[in-house]
């Protein structure tokens, strides 16, 4: 029985773009050595290197030792030759073969992606942020506040008295949190923020002038609890890790679809960011109103507060989008926040 | 340059020398790359990553392998380690530059001097990484070129054409064909592009004449769905939020959709631009033939299908544009393409005799 194993194919020579439309010929199987034959001629005796993983349809790559190669489309008889040997890429390659069972990995790998950005990325950048030294953190910090101080900032106008009233009841929310961050409590000219406040990664937190004019003591106090909730929880730094999480699997993934097809994957990862934040406000506003009752304060303080905050900021006409949450807002839509606090508050022991 | 063009076009003309046509074809297919596509996304995220870079190799040997020039096929050799490795040195720099820039203005400030001078070397070592790992007939692809050239290319020019607007955009073509086209060699022969700026000027007409019309239909449907608005549904209960919805409908969409469609077409026409101009040491040269329209229309028809399948399109995506460009390539051949050869005793060890082998800044799969 004739056992020689017989490959068409092209020989291609080392070092040279010289090429042969060429038969391998090997005397069965199992062995690496054979020779070429081309033109009516015949190579010396060649040892096989390597052979190329199958890939598709791809032509496959037997390297010889001397640095020829033998190029073939015949992967079934490349196949045949390797089975012997089962290398892991084989199995690799049979996972890729179109078949029914690819429409389970299409569902498993939207099902994973979607799964990663929505749970994984965010205990990611929970535990990065968990791991963050708190030096790293006081840098950001800092230099975070020195954009603002340039962008939005002013100095407080402010009565030295206005604002030492609120330190005490700002220990005691610090307290409270149990967190042994360095909070930090300034107060600013908001400018184009307006009445707000801001928490900064390792425990700055800003308040504008416009926030205290507006709210009533126990209502700052209030805003105060929710700015020392975001620090407690790491919030700044998860966002931050989490827009670079998302980045790298949108760029993992989505590789060279070109500029347009990452903007619009982008996009999508700005709408789970929002996403995100919004999740982010109501666990400070809940922990917020928490940590109010804890230092005897009025937690409903933080409800009226907000509403003062939307009037003021929303107006009249726009009034309504104020009321709504959209995809695209950083906060939750105060008709939702406001029935999100009543529940967080009615909560409270 | 006139006698350049003179002696190029009589040989182009005389019988004996005349240049082959050779083609360029690509064979493979969507459905056959998905199969390939689906499993390097699930165990790229099985592996939290890590399988990245089998997944480039396997990606990048599909392309190759099935793009086929005269009867032969591009093959693509780096092995997965390698790039594991680089990725993780780009990955660690990267991280260890981030925290720099935040710890103080005087390190920003070093931490963008850093980037100035090394992203040039990055680049011309993820190019001579690419081009060694590719090879036509078992002949490696090479690529040097000078860090000023880089330079040029990759940030001065870009960033003058993002200062001008756009205006000056031809001029970051130009430099980077001369960069990418000068650098390259197929075995030892060289390749040249010495590109005029005219045609990317005219590529430039062609994008700006299509940003201008869509912002004109933009403003026109603006105009009319607004007067209509508020003529139609004068009780609306939410002028604001409604009128909000609509500008970004009626107005932002289209006129993203505009921006996108004329870097498309200014795309297509500046590659045939820098196709036209190359030249392969023996007398070789190459056409592009690639038309605004149908580039245009893949492009747009890519996107939307890709963003009504959540991604799962993007394979036939890849595999249309593959296709569509090689079928409007073309090498005039002079000659036979088996004369090439390499100038190294062993064209294998070029690769991995590097101490460091980066890919460049070209993550993802």
């Amino acid at each position: 029985m004739d056992e020689r194993v017989i490959i068409e194919g092209n020989w291609l020579a080392r070092g040279t773009s010289l090429a042969h439309s060429a038969r391998l010929v090997l005397a069965h199987a199992n062995v690496t050595a054979g020779i070429v034959e081309f033109d009516d001629a015949a190579s010396e005796p060649v040892e096989i290197e390597a052979v190329s993983d199958r890939i598709g349809t791809v032509d496959r790559r037997i390297e010889m030792t001397d640095g020829s190669v033998f190029v073939t489309s015949d992967n079934a008889a490349i196949d045949r030759l390797t089975a012997a040997r089962g290398s892991l890429f084989s199995r690799v390659f049979s996972l890729e073969t179109v078949r029914p069972r690819l429409f389970v990995f299409a569902f498993a790998a939207v099902v994973m992606v979607a799964g990663l950005l929505r749970y994984g990325v965010p205990v990611l950048a929970q535990v990065a942020a968990w791991a963050t030294p708190i030096e790293v953190a006081q840098v950001m910090d800092a230099s975070a506040r020195n954009t603002l101080e340039s962008l939005f900032f002013s100095p407080s106008k402010l009565e030295e008295q206005t604002k030492g009233a609120f330190q005490a009841d700002f220990e005691r929310l610090v307290e409270a949190s149990g967190d042994e961050a360095n909070y930090t409590l300034l107060f600013r000219d908001g400018g184009r923020l307006g009445p707000n406040a801001l928490a900064l990664p390792a425990g700055t937190i800003v308040v504008t002038d416009q926030l205290v004019r507006l709210g009533t003591h126990e209502e700052v106090v209030a805003v105060l609890a929710h700015e020392v909730a975001h620090v407690m929880h790491d919030h700044s730094l998860q966002q931050l890790y989490r827009a670079f999480g998302f980045a790298a699997l949108v760029t993992l993934i989505a590789g060279d679809i070109g500029a347009a097809g990452e903007e619009i994957l982008g996009g999508g990862g700005v709408l789970v960011a929002m996403a995100a934040s919004r999740e982010m406000e109501e666990e400070a506003d809940a922990e917020g109103v928490r940590l109010v009752q804890t230092i005897g304060g009025n937690p409903t303080a933080l409800v009226t507060v907000l509403d003062k905050i939307y009037d003021a900021v929303c107006g009249d006409v726009a009034r309504d989008v104020c009321e709504e949450t959209s995809w695209w807002s950083t906060h939750p839509g105060a008709k939702e926040r406001r029935e999100a606090l009543r529940a967080a508050i009615d909560a409270l022991p | 340059m006139a006698e350049a063009q003179f002696g190029r076009s009589t040989q182009t003309d005389s019988g004996s020398t005349r240049h082959a046509r050779l083609p360029f074809q690509f064979f493979g297919s969507g459905s056959e790359y998905f199969g390939i596509w689906i499993v390097n996304v699930l165990l790229t995220v099985l592996t939290i990553g890590i399988y990245s870079a089998w997944a480039k190799v396997r990606n990048k040997r599909y392309f190759n392998g099935q793009t086929e020039l005269d009867g032969f096929r591009f093959d693509y050799h780096a092995r997965p380690v390698q790039i594991l490795k680089g990725r993780i040195i780009v990955i660690v720099v990267l991280i260890v530059m981030a925290i720099l820039n935040q710890l103080h203005p005087i390190l920003a400030v070093a931490v963008l001097v850093f980037y100035a001078v090394a992203l040039p070397w990055v680049i011309i070592r993820g190019l001579r990484f690419n081009a060694n790992m590719t090879s036509y007939r078992n002949l490696r692809f090479h690529f040097e070129d000078t860090k000023w050239r880089a330079f040029k290319a990759n940030i001065l020019w870009p960033f003058l054409a993002t200062l001008s607007l756009g205006l000056l955009m031809p001029f970051a073509s130009r430099a980077n064909v001369r960069f990418l086209g000068n650098g390259h060699r197929f075995g030892q022969s060289r390749f040249s592009a010495d590109p005029k700026l005219k045609p990317f000027y005219q590529a430039l007409g062609v994008a700006m004449a299509i940003l201008i019309a869509a912002t004109a239909l933009a403003a026109l449907g603006a105009y009319t769905t607004f007067s209509r608005v508020t003529l139609i549904d004068p009780n609306n209960t939410d002028p604001a939020a409604f009128l909000a919805f609509l500008f970004q409908a009626v107005v932002f969409v289209p006129f993203y959709l505009a921006f996108f469609v004329a870097s498309a077409a200014y795309a297509a026409l500046a590659r045939n631009a820098a196709f036209n101009v190359l030249a392969l040491e023996g007398g070789h040269e190459f056409r592009s033939t690639v038309s605004v329209g149908s580039y245009c229309w893949i492009i747009v028809t890519n996107l939307i299908l890709t963003i009504a399948t959540i991604g799962l399109f993007i394979p036939w995506a890849k595999v249309r544009i593959a296709r569509y460009l090689a079928d409007n390539t073309t090498m005039l051949a002079k000659g036979d393409l088996d004369r090439f050869v390499e100038d190294q005793t062993d064209d294998r060890g070029v690769a991995s005799g590097e101490f460091l082998d980066i890919e460049g800044i070209d993550f993802g799969f």
